[in-house]
C-alpha cells in the first residue's frame, strides 16, 4: 500500500512538472524505418540528380529548446548517416534550429540543400515553411505526418501497423519535386 | 503423423528459406522502377507491444503477426477469434458455444477462461482477477471498424506485462480519427441468426488546451445472436438417485431419463459495447463497456453438468468498464516519461437452471421443480504504471526503460440457490470470496544495438502479490541481420500466471479449500527464427521449446483422499466429485512455425498469405502416462489470398484456417471406448466487398463460410463419462454440433465531411 502511494505521488509529481508539449502522440513510424524510406523515395525524384550535384545535403531542422525536437533530430542525423546512399548519391546531414522560414528558404538555396527535414515541433511554422518554399529547389519531409496537408512535400504515417508514404503532389511541383508515377501509384497523394 | 508433417514442414520452410535468402543475396537490380525494395520497407510490421516501443517488428524480441484493419475487412473478419484462426501465426481458438478457448504453438487448456494469454486494448489489461477472464471471441466486444490493426506476440509475455503472458500477449489497437474520420453507420446480418449494428465518428478539433488537434473517436455497436438451431442426439442418462425415476431435463418435460432434441431456444447472445478515445495535447484517455449476455443450449462439463436442456432463462453475463488516462512527456532530450492511470470494474452473473431431482437436492431442497444456481462474481482494481526510456545515446541504440505497475484490487463472489418458480433461497450462500490485494510490478529493460546488424533486448520483471511471493520474468532476445531483408533472432523467455481468485479462494460442499499455496504456473521457452523479406514478399521459419510447470487443475479426489478429507473433518461425507485446486501438471511443447505472405501487382493488388504450425504438447503428471493435450491442435494453420479489381470492382477474397484432428475435453477422464477424437476442421470464407455505385461512401460485404466438419471437441449432453451401469448404450460421447454454412450481408457507410 505505502508502495502504492509513493507510486501515485510520482505520477502526480510527472504530470504536474513535466514539460508540456502538447503534441499528443509521439513519432509513429520508427525513425530508422523513416531514413529508409525517404533514402529511397529520393530515388523516385527525377529531380534529386539535378538539385544535389554530386552530392546530397540534408539540413534537419529542430525547434530550438525543444528536448523531444533536438532527440529526434540527433536519432535522425544518426540512421541518416547510417544509410549506404540517397538516390544513389553520397550524403551528409546537419542539424540546425528553426529561425525563421524566409532565413531557412535562404539557406536551403545557399546551402545547395537537398532534402530539408522537419523534426517534431514546428507545426505552428509549417504554413510560413511551405509559403518561404515555394519555387525554392527542395523537398521537404514532415516528422508528423499530418504536417504534409498542410503543406510539406513528403512524410510517412502509420496505418495498419505499417507505413505510408504521403505526398503533397501541389507542393512538390512548386518545389520542383517530381516524383515517378511508380512511387506515386504506392503513396497517398495529397493536391 | 505430428512427427512426419514436422520433417515434411520443416523442411519446405527450410528450402523455401535457402532459396529465398539466395536470390535476396544475389545483386540488386539497378532499375530504379523496381519497386520491390520501396513495397518490402512499406510493408514492413511496425509494432510496439513486444518492448513497448515503437519497432519494426523483424527485429521485435518475439514472433510477431500483425493483422491489418485492411485484412480485417478484405477477408470478411467479425471477431477476434476469427482474426487470430484467419489471419494470425502461431494461435488458435477454439469455440465451445459457450466460451472461446485460446491456444498457441500446440499449448491449449480448455476453459480456462483466456487466462493464459493476456489480451490488451491500447495497452490496457482485459484479463481480470477473479477467473483471470479475457473474452476472444464477440464478447471481446471492441467494434472490428474501429480497429487499426492487432499484434499477437507469441511465446512467454510477463517480462513488461506480468501475470497471464503465458502463452503470449494480444494487443488490439484501435484507429486514431485520421482514419476513422467522419460518421459511421454499419449494418450487418447473418440471415436467420444473427444481426449488428454500429455507428461511430472520428473527429480531430482545435482547443485551446494543446497545439496540436484533439483525436476523438467513438464507436457504439449492439450485437445480437438467436441460434441457429442445433439437433442433439437423445442420449439416456439413467435414473435420478432421488427420485428413483429417470431424470428430467427441461423444465416441464417429462422424467422420462432423455436428454436431447432440437434446441430452438438456447443459444443466444445479447451484446451493446461501445469504445472511445481522445488524445488530447501530452493525454490520452480511453473508455470502454460492454454487456456479455449469452447462453448456450447444452450442458458440459463447462456450462454446468446439471443445466437444463435448451432452457433459454440460464444465462451467463460479463459487464465491464475499464477507464485509463495516460500522459507523456519528454522530460529531456534523452528521457521520456509514461504515467498511466487505470480504473476497471467487472461483474458476472450466471444463472444456470436444473430440472433434476439430484440437482436440486444438492441446491437445498429436492422439492422444489427447478432450482437455479446462481453465480455472481465481481472486480474491481485501479492502479498507476509509471514508465521511463532513457535513450542514453539519442539513438535509439541504447535505451534502457524502467517501468513500476502498482494496482488495487478487489474480488467477491458468491453461489447463490434459490428456487425458480418462487425465487426462495434454498441454502445459504456458498463459494463466498471478499478479498482485496495489491499487486506491485518493476521491470527493467534494456536495448543495446552495438551495430546497425545486431541487436539485444536484456530485461525482467518483479511480481509481487499479497497470495505469493516475488515472481521473476526474465527476457534475453538477440536479433542479427546479415543481409538486407534477413534475421535471425533468438530468445529465452519466462513468464507466469498467478493463480486466479476462483482457484485460490473458492470453496464450497465439493470444493476443499486449497490445502497450504497455490504457487503461480511457470513457463520457460526458447525459440529460434529466421525471416527473409525479398521485395513484398516475407517468409519466417521458426523453432520453439517450452516447459510449464505447476499447472492448477481442479484435481478430483480419489476415494482414498476423500476418506482422508472426511477423516480431518473438510467435508461430512466421501461423495462423488469432491474436487480441489492444486499444481498438478507439467507441459513439456515443443515444435515449428512458418509464414509466407506478401503482395504482388502495380498497386499491389494481390495479397496473399501462409502460416502453419506444427507442435506437440504433452501433459505430465507424476504417476499417470504422459498424454497430450485435450482439445490443443497440434497442426494448424491457415492461407488466404484476395485481389483488389482496380476503380470501384470489388475485392475477392478467400481464407481458410485449418486445425488437426485433437483430443476431445473428456479424452482422458470420460472413460469412452470410442470416439475420443475430434475430427480435422477445415473452415473457408469467402468474401466480396467494395463500393455500391448509386452512394458514395456507402460500401459492402458478403460472405459465406463453410466448414468441414460437423462436430467440435467438446462432449455435450447428459452423458460426459461412459456410465454403462446407467443402462445408456452408447460407447461414444456426443461432441458438439457444429454451425457448418454461414453467410453475412452487411452494408458501411462512411460520412465524410
Amino acid at each position: 500500500m505505502a508502495a502504492l502511494r509513493v507510486l501515485a505521488a510520482l505520477a502526480v509529481l510527472a504530470v504536474l512538472l513535466a514539460p508540456r508539449t502538447g503534441r499528443g502522440d509521439e513519432v509513429a513510424v520508427p525513425i530508422a524505418l523513416q531514413a529508409e524510406l525517404v533514402a529511397k523515395v529520393a530515388s523516385y525524384d527525377r529531380n534529386l540528380a539535378a538539385r544535389a550535384g554530386d552530392r546530397v545535403h540534408v539540413l534537419i531542422i529542430v525547434k530550438a529548446k525543444d528536448d523531444a525536437s533536438s532527440a529526434f533530430a540527433k536519432h535522425m542525423e544518426s540512421a541518416l548517416g547510417g544509410v549506404d546512399k540517397i538516390g544513389g548519391l553520397p550524403h551528409d546531414e546537419t542539424t540546425a534550429p528553426f529561425g525563421g522560414a524566409k532565413a531557412l528558404a535562404d539557406a536551403c538555396r545557399a546551402k545547395r540543400i537537398s532534402i530539408v527535414y522537419l523534426a517534431p515541433g514546428l507545426g505552428d511554422e509549417v504554413a510560413g515553411i511551405r509559403a518561404a518554399l515555394d519555387g525554392v529547389n527542395v523537398l521537404s519531409v514532415a516528422a508528423d505526418a499530418a504536417d504534409v496537408a498542410r503543406g510539406i512535400v513528403l512524410g510517412f504515417d502509420l496505418v495498419s501497423g505499417k507505413p505510408k508514404i504521403i505526398v503533397h503532389l501541389g507542393q512538390a511541383k512548386r518545389q520542383e519535386v517530381s516524383f515517378k508515377a511508380e512511387l506515386l501509384k504506392l503513396a497517398k497523394v495529397l493536391e | 503423423m505430428t512427427r512426419s508433417f514436422l520433417r515434411t514442414t520443416s523442411a519446405a520452410l527450410l528450402l523455401a528459406t535457402f532459396a529465398t535468402a539466395t536470390f535476396a543475396t544475389s545483386p540488386a537490380r539497378a532499375d530504379d522502377t523496381d519497386t520491390g525494395e520501396l513495397e518490402g520497407l512499406l510493408n514492413e510490421n511496425v509494432v510496439s507491444t513486444a518492448s513497448k516501443t515503437s519497432e519494426v517488428g523483424a527485429t521485435a524480441p518475439a514472433t510477431v503477426t500483425t493483422v491489418t484493419a485492411e485484412d480485417l475487412r478484405r477477408y470478411g473478419i467479425r471477431t477476434l477469434a476469427e482474426a487470430i484462426d484467419f489471419l494470425s501465426l502461431g494461435a488458435v481458438t477454439s469455440d465451445s458455444q459457450h466460451v472461446v478457448d485460446i491456444g498457441a504453438r500446440g499449448v491449449l487448456i480448455p476453459n480456462d477462461n483466456g487466462d493464459h494469454m493476456l489480451l490488451l486494448v491500447n495497452g490496457h489489461t482485459q484479463n481480470e482477477p477473479l477467473f483471470g477472464r479475457a473474452i476472444f471471441g464477440r464478447g471481446a466486444s471492441i467494434p472490428l471498424e474501429m480497429v487499426d490493426h492487432i499484434e499477437v506476440i507469441l511465446g512467454p509475455g510477463s517480462v513488461l506485462y506480468g501475470s497471464n503472458a503465458m502463452l503470449g500477449v494480444i494487443n488490439v489497437v484501435t484507429k486514431h480519427a485520421k482514419d476513422w474520420s467522419g460518421v459511421h453507420g454499419v449494418a450487418e446480418v447473418e440471415p436467420g441468426k444473427s444481426w449488428r449494428g454500429l455507428v461511430g465518428a472520428g473527429v480531430s478539433f482545435q482547443t485551446p488546451l494543446a497545439k496540436a488537434p484533439a483525436d476523438f473517436t467513438v464507436g457504439v455497436e449492439y450485437y445480437s445472436q438467436d441460434g441457429p438451431a442445433f439437433f442433439y442426439d437423445y442420449r439416456y442418462g439413467g435414473i435420478d438417485g432421488t427420485s428413483a425415476r429417470p431424470y428430467r431435463y427441461t423444465r416441464n418435460g417429462p422424467e422420462n431419463g432423455y436428454w436431447g432434441g432440437v434446441a430452438r431456444n438456447g443459444y443466444w447472445t445479447r451484446l451493446p459495447s461501445g469504445y472511445t478515445r481522445l488524445v488530447l495535447g501530452d493525454f490520452e484517455l480511453s473508455v470502454q463497456l460492454s454487456s456479455f449476455d449469452h447462453d448456450a443450449p447444452y450442458r458440459s462439463r463447462y456450462t454446468k453438468v446439471f443445466q437444463d436442456f435448451d432452457d433459454p432463462d440460464s444465462h451467463e453475463r460479463d459487464r465491464r468498464i475499464g477507464i485509463d488516462l495516460t500522459h507523456r512527456a519528454q522530460l529531456a532530450p534523452i528521457a521520456k516519461l509514461t504515467s498511466r492511470a487505470y480504473v476497471d470494474a467487472w461483474d458476472w452473473l450466471a444463472d444456470v437452471n436444473a430440472s433434476s431431482k439430484a440437482a436440486c437436492l444438492g441446491a437445498g431442497d429436492s422439492s422444489a421443480n427447478t432450482c437455479t444456481l446462481g453465480g455472481r462474481g465481481r472486480s474491481r482494481w485501479a492502479g498507476l504504471e509509471l514508465r521511463t526510456d532513457l535513450d542514453w545515446l539519442q539513438t535509439e541504440r541504447l535505451v534502457t526503460t524502467l517501468g513500476i505497475d502498482g494496482r488495487l484490487r478487489e474480488i467477491k463472489s458468491k453461489v447463490d440457490f434459490t428456487n425458480f418458480d418462487t425465487g426462495a433461497p434454498l441454502q445459504s450462500s456458498q463459494g463466498l470470496i471478499d478479498r482485496n490485494d495489491t499487486l506491485i510490478g518493476a521491470y527493467l529493460q534494456q536495448t543495446i544495438l552495438p551495430t546497425r546488424w545486431l541487436s539485444f533486448n536484456l530485461g525482467a520483471r518483479l511480481d509481487k502479490e499479497t497470495r505469493f511471493d516475488g515472481v521473476v520474468s526474465p527476457r534475453f532476445a538477440a536479433a542479427v541481420t546479415p543481409w538486407r531483408g534477413g534475421t535471425l533472432k533468438g530468445s529465452y523467455a519466462e513468464a507466469f500466471r498467478a493463480p486466479s481468485y476462483s482457484e485460490t479462494d473458492y470453496h464450497s460442499t465439493l470444493q476443499l479449500p486449497v490445502a497450504g499455496t497455490l504457487l503461480p504456473e511457470r513457463v520457460r521457452s526458447v525459440e529460434g527464427s529466421f525471416e527473409q523479406k525479398l521485395g513484398a514478399q516475407r517468409i519466417l521459419f521458426g523453432v520453439f521449446r517450452s516447459w510449464w510447470q505447476d499447472i492448477v487443475e481442479n484435481h478430483v479426489l480419489s476415494v482414498a483422499e476423500q476418506e482422508a478429507a472426511v477423516s480431518r473433518g473438510e467435508i461430512s461425507l466421501a461423495t462423488f466429485g469432491v474436487s480441489q485446486f492444486r499444481n498438478v501438471s507439467k507441459i513439456q511443447n515443443w515444435g515449428l512455425n512458418g509464414t509466407f505472405e506478401g503482395t504482388a501487382g502495380q498497386e499491389q493488388q494481390l495479397h496473399y498469405g501462409l502460416n502453419a504450425t506444427a507442435a506437440i504438447a504433452r501433459r505430465d503428471e507424476v504417476g499417470v502416462p504422459s498424454e497430450p493435450l485435450a482439445v490443443a491442435p497440434q497442426l494448424f494453420g491457415n492461407a488466404r489470398i484476395a485481389y483488389d479489381i482496380p476503380g470501384d470492382w470489388p475485392t475477392l477474397a478467400i481464407a481458410t484456417h485449418y486445425i488437426g484432428r485433437r483430443p476431445i475435453d473428456r479424452a482422458y477422464d470420460g472413460g469412452w471406448p470410442t470416439g475420443n477424437y475430434a475430427p480435422a476442421q477445415l473452415e473457408t470464407r469467402g468474401t466480396l466487398s467494395g463500393p455500391l455505385p448509386f452512394l458514395r461512401g456507402l460500401t459492402y460485404r458478403l460472405t459465406a463460410t463453410y466448414a468441414l466438419a460437423e462436430r467440435g471437441p467438446y462432449v455435450v449432453g447428459a452423458q460426459q463419462v461412459y456410465e454403462p451401469s446407467t443402462g445408456a448404450p452408447d460407447r461414444s460421447p456426443q461432441l458438439l454440433p457444429l454451425d457448418r454454412f454461414r453467410t453475412s450481408i452487411g452494408l458501411q457507410y462512411d460520412f465524410l465531411p
